[in-house]
């Protein structure tokens, strides 16, 4: 059965908010799912890819991750947009998914699971964010401390919870919160400067 | 209406791009953007970059994976649809006395636990009016020298992480300066403040009368009282009152 087909008007939907879409998907109106993957399947699908390296893989992600926003979630739209919490979540669970390959397959060589994990995300990091970045982007990066940019980085790239990277480099939570936002803005700034727009 | 200096304001639009903003900051940021619809470019402006900056090429997936993914859901959604009366099994004569029996055991059952549930919610609607009594705080805020008739208080309602700021008879600034309100924590507590162990948490100017009154966010130091040392108020440039160069002109007594 085609979700399609239900009564309401699929243009109003269209013209909606990432936020009322969402509040609506949560009160049970399943068909609400289409509208928020056409708008940002690529996105939740292209990290899975790039991350698990694995199409099958990656579609079973974006699946499991689509699948999230119908139950209980933890997305609060007055707190971020939805595509932050997309991006974040399915670099999380991306992750998630690696570690246990890396656990399977390196259990024979007896060592620990942190450290796999560890050396095995931070070169899949930095092989993207190479990849990823213009010369320009570069220069912007170059602009933040490196402990704006590791905040950053660790947010975004890693999956990790505000509370999660407080605990790892042992700083208050406002700490990474002011270092996160104060780094967005600079790199901004830098853009501008060097674009003119931003 | 507050007003934040653009700055702060800048953060907060960042924040919000990060998903990071706590309770109280995406209620004052839900205020903003009903006040000023236009900050949403800023928010798209600010993505843009996260974008630029750290995000893969995005990927269409195949196009059956949506077609999997929306049956799914809706498989998942069925279950607590199932029990519709049309899959009620049609009765028979011989059945007839065991399932009005059945019919009203559960009518019982449903009474039961709709008294129960009725009484559960009396109690509880109790408990709660009589939380948020004992919950709310009151600051009031002293100056030295100050008549008496010069007034300020913070209402606070930590569970909310909001409060209602009220000033009479405070003197008019000129047009450069505000007010600004500041929560004082304790130097061990776990928040980020400025060197003075403040966090800014409103600036406002009075009208002609020196009156102000509005509902503010407040930060999370207010779920946990004790960790506030003092509220207190002082006057700073209206461009920057974060660099919190102003002396106290009100405050309450230290906890």
């Amino acid at each position: 059965m085609s979700f399609e087909s239900s009564n309401h008007s699929f243009e109003a939907d269209l013209n909606q908010t990432d936020a009322d879409l969402f509040w609506q998907l949560q009160n049970g109106k399943t068909d609400i799912l289409g509208i928020l993957y056409d708008r940002h399947a690529a996105l939740v699908y292209g990290i899975a890819c790039q991350l698990l390296g694995n199409t099958a893989e990656a579609e079973d992600l974006t699946q499991d991750i689509f699948l999230i926003l119908t139950k209980k979630c933890s997305y609060d739209p007055k707190r971020g947009t939805l595509r932050i919490y997309l991006t974040v979540l399915t670099r999380s669970r991306a992750l998630d998914r690696l570690r246990s390959r890396s656990r399977k397959e390196q259990k024979l060589e007896h060592q620990s699971l942190n450290e796999n994990a560890k050396v095995l995300s931070d070169s899949i990091f930095e092989e993207i964010a190479q990849k990823e970045r213009s010369q320009e982007v570069r220069a912007a990066l170059e602009q933040l401390s490196s402990k704006e940019q590791e905040v950053l980085k660790m947010a975004y790239y890693q999956g990790l919870s505000q509370s999660e990277i407080a605990n790892q480099l042992n700083i208050a939570l406002g700490t990474v919160k002011s270092r996160s936002r104060r780094g967005l803005l600079k790199l901004r700034q830098a853009l501008i400067n060097f674009r003119g727009e931003f | 209406m507050s007003t934040l200096p653009p700055e702060c304001e800048q953060l907060l639009i960042s924040g919000y791009v990060l998903g990071n903003l706590s309770p109280a900051e995406a209620l004052l940021f839900e205020e903003m953007l009903a006040e000023n619809p236009d900050l949403i470019a800023q928010v798209t402006a600010m993505q843009g970059v996260l974008d630029l900056v750290y995000n893969p090429p995005e990927i269409s997936p195949p196009s059956t994976l949506r077609d999997r993914l929306l049956t799914t859901a809706k498989t998942q959604v069925e279950p607590q649809k199932a029990k519709s009366p049309s899959n009620i099994p049609v009765a028979t004569p011989t059945r007839l006395p065991k399932i009005f029996a059945a019919i009203a055991l559960l009518t019982i059952t449903l009474l039961s636990i709709t008294n129960y549930r009725l009484w559960r919610f009396v109690q509880t609607a109790n408990t709660a009016k009589v939380a948020k009594v004992t919950n709310q705080r009151t600051y009031l805020l002293e100056g030295k020298d100050l008549p008496k008739t010069v007034q300020a208080k913070l209402i606070v309602e930590p569970n909310q992480l909001q409060a209602t700021l009220i000033a009479r008879n405070l003197p008019s600034l000129p047009v450069k300066k505000a007010y600004a309100l500041w929560t004082v924590v304790d130097k061990n507590a776990p928040f980020t403040t400025d060197e003075k162990g403040a966090i800014l948490t409103a600036v406002f100017r009075v009208n002609e009368a020196g009156d102000f009154s509005q509902k503010i966010a407040v930060p999370q130091p207010h779920l946990q009282s004790q960790t506030i040392k003092k509220i207190a108020l002082t006057v700073e440039d209206i461009s920057a009152p974060q660099n919190h160069t102003g002396s106290i002109f009100m405050s309450t007594a230290d906890w």
